[in-house]
């Protein structure tokens, strides 16, 4: 597939960069750096940073939202990989730390806490780059399961941001002491350039075009309905919206202007296939800034990135028979792809909730299941009551199998039915799943 | 994932090797010792009438420089003052032949810590290259090793003070 081949070159090139990287570093070695223990230290130490400063830089290319990437792997398996990466570019960063004050203070014959306080005094932008340091290990513990499960979503996001100044200040120590670019200006050139060309991505791709855009379509808060316990629902009227090319199943990063909340934004998908001058999302008060979403006033100016997320009708590889599934609140992306499968798709939709109350969006399921000739099955109840297994699902579907499966809801739900495809064998280009959309806290 | 992780490690080892092969690390001891190439005609200059009379001052450490032959001093080994950066000396030495700066060696170069060893390291062949054949103290100077560069110069300019260049 050509999404594949996609994710194959940016593969080969960020292994290519991180080939250069290490080069500049080889390419540079003299006879001192082997004279003894404490130089192969620090020989050591200067590698780890390179290894974790690329790390870092791909981590942050990799929620770039830069158009082509995002189309090809999806956003959501993007954020998964940057989670993954990220904490090894922090292990490296940190043991660069580590071993470059043993490296210094042994040849030096000094006491470490002596040479660190020799390096952060004296080095040019030594200082900086300990503040980055100290930034970057906060915005890594925060991201910790352990620490991310006690905070909310807005201090998690808050703290994150300050990877970027952490980054930032980090940067002209490499360049003014790091010994791979002080003789080598193809090296310093190389790397100037792989920072330069992150800030631009971010720049252009998470700050201005989203902005633009937004202004652009004009968009305002419509209203805020009610759709059941702690569930509403969000309609935000534009311009030329279909330009935006959303589709649903897609999502987009929302920020209202309000005084409280004008500088988070969070991540919720559409509700609804867009119309040219109507965008709707459905939301559950969970977090801070979801619970606020309630208080919303019609007229308030929203900024969007986005569209985001590849869990979209069109991507469906076989596509006569869907099976759609929704836990919960993420029964919301469901509802929006439902309507965008070519008529002659046989659609059955499973809509899983604990109780009667959650259900949301009942009638208007209702209504399209028929227009569209869809199924709805509503599993209300415990998860002893609908185990979503194999032999359960078949007994409502019995051409499972044989069908193109969409799930969005809670990870327990969606890896249980993950474990149910595989054992009825359908085969993984025919399972999508929406992690992000359904990000609950 | 096994797929992308070899698409990754194949990335990384050609990108290693493609630089590595355009450029190959220095990895024998740094010359601090630099020789311009021999010139292809033995200086028939009428510049320097003397050449062969005038005594070679070998001054290493303390500046034995011949002050009395200055007028027409125009050969021999003339050690540069140390000059002292926040790193450590810089001493450079120089052969002059016919009015040329033909070979260049550093004396001194600044061993503050580890890191201003490895950067003098670096920076000694490329600070030798300028030197020679210059007919001027202010050389380029390796960037990044700013007080490498600048003490260098002085001591450069002492040196040439010396053999009147």
């Amino acid at each position: 597939m050509k999404k594949r081949q996609v994710v194959d070159q940016v593969s080969l090139i960020t292994g290519i960069g991180m080939g250069f990287t290490l080069a500049i570093q080889i390419i540079s070695l003299t006879a001192t750096d082997f004279s003894g223990v404490y130089s192969i230290i620090t020989l050591i130490s200067r590698f780890c940073a390179l290894i974790g400063s690329y790390l870092a830089i791909i981590g942050l290319l990799m929620i770039a939202r830069i158009p082509w990437i995002e189309q090809a792997a999806g956003h959501d398996r993007l954020v998964t990989w940057h989670r993954k990466s990220a904490p090894y570019a922090l292990y490296f960063i940190s043991l660069h730390v580590f071993l470059v004050v043993l490296g210094y203070a042994g040849s030096d014959r000094n006491v470490i806490g002596k040479t660190l306080w020799t390096m952060i005094t004296t080095y040019p932008w030594m200082l900086p780059a300990t503040v980055g340091f100290l930034l970057l290990i906060m915005a890594g513990v925060s991201s910790y399961r352990e620490f991310r499960s006690r905070i909310t979503y807005e201090s998690w996001w808050l703290l994150h941001l300050y990877t970027y100044l952490g980054i930032s200040l980090s940067f002209m120590h490499q360049i003014l002491t790091g010994a791979m670019f002080i003789t080598n200006q193809l090296a310093r050139y190389y790397w100037i350039g792989l920072y330069l060309f992150v800030a631009f991505s971010i720049l252009t791709w998470r700050i201005l075009i989203p902005f633009v855009r937004s202004l652009r379509h004009q968009l305002k808060v419509e209203k805020v309905v009610a759709e059941g316990p702690g569930i509403i629902s969000i309609y935000v009227r534009g311009r030329n919206i279909l330009k935006l090319n959303a589709t649903g199943g897609q999502f987009f990063s929302w920020r209202f202007i309000t005084k409280q909340d004008w500088y988070q934004s969070h991540p919720y998908s559409l509700s609804a296939p867009p119309t040219n001058s109507l965008l709707r999302i459905t939301v559950k008060g969970l977090g801070d800034h979801s619970k606020a979403l309630v208080n919303l006033k019609p007229g308030v100016r929203v900024l969007v990135e986005g569209p985001y997320g590849i869990f979209t009708s069109n991507n469906a590889k076989y596509g006569r028979h869907v099976v759609l599934i929704g836990g919960g609140v993420g029964i919301t992306p469901l509802r929006a792809i439902m309507e965008e499968f070519p008529n002659n798709t046989q659609i059955d939709l499973l809509y899983r909730v604990s109780s009667e109350t959650e259900l949301v969006l009942k009638e208007e399921l209702d209504y399209l299941a028929d227009q569209i000739g869809a199924r709805v099955h509503y599993l209300v109840g415990s998860r002893k009551e609908h185990p979503m297994s194999a032999a359960y699902i078949e007994s409502l579907v019995p051409q499972f199998s044989d069908a193109e499966v969409y799930i969005c809801g809670p990870a327990p739900l969606v890896a249980a039915v993950k474990k149910a495809a595989a054992e009825a064998g359908i085969p993984k280009d025919r399972f999508h799943d929406e992690a992000f959309a359904f990000h609950g806290d | 994932m096994f797929r992308k992780i070899a698409i990754l490690a194949t990335g990384t080892v050609g990108g290693v090797f493609a630089v590595v092969a355009y450029h190959p690390p220095q990895l024998h001891p740094v010359n601090t010792i630099g020789v311009a190439a021999a010139p292809n005609s033995t200086p028939t200059n009428t510049a320097s009438p003397t050449p062969t009379t005038s005594k070679t001052a070998t001054g290493s450490g303390t500046p034995v420089a011949p002050a009395p032959a200055a007028p027409t001093g125009k050969s021999g080994t003339f050690s540069g003052n140390t000059a002292n950066t926040q790193w450590g000396p810089v001493q450079v030495q120089i052969t002059v032949t016919a009015g040329k700066i033909t070979k260049v060696v550093a004396l001194k170069l600044p061993n503050g810590d580890q890191r201003t060893r490895s950067i003098a390291q670096q920076s000694a062949p490329f600070l030798i290259q300028q030197t020679l054949g210059t007919t001027t103290a202010n050389v380029v100077g390796v960037s990044g090793a700013s007080y490498t560069s600048d003490g260098w110069r002085r001591s450069l300019a002492s040196a040439m003070a010396k053999a009147s260049l």
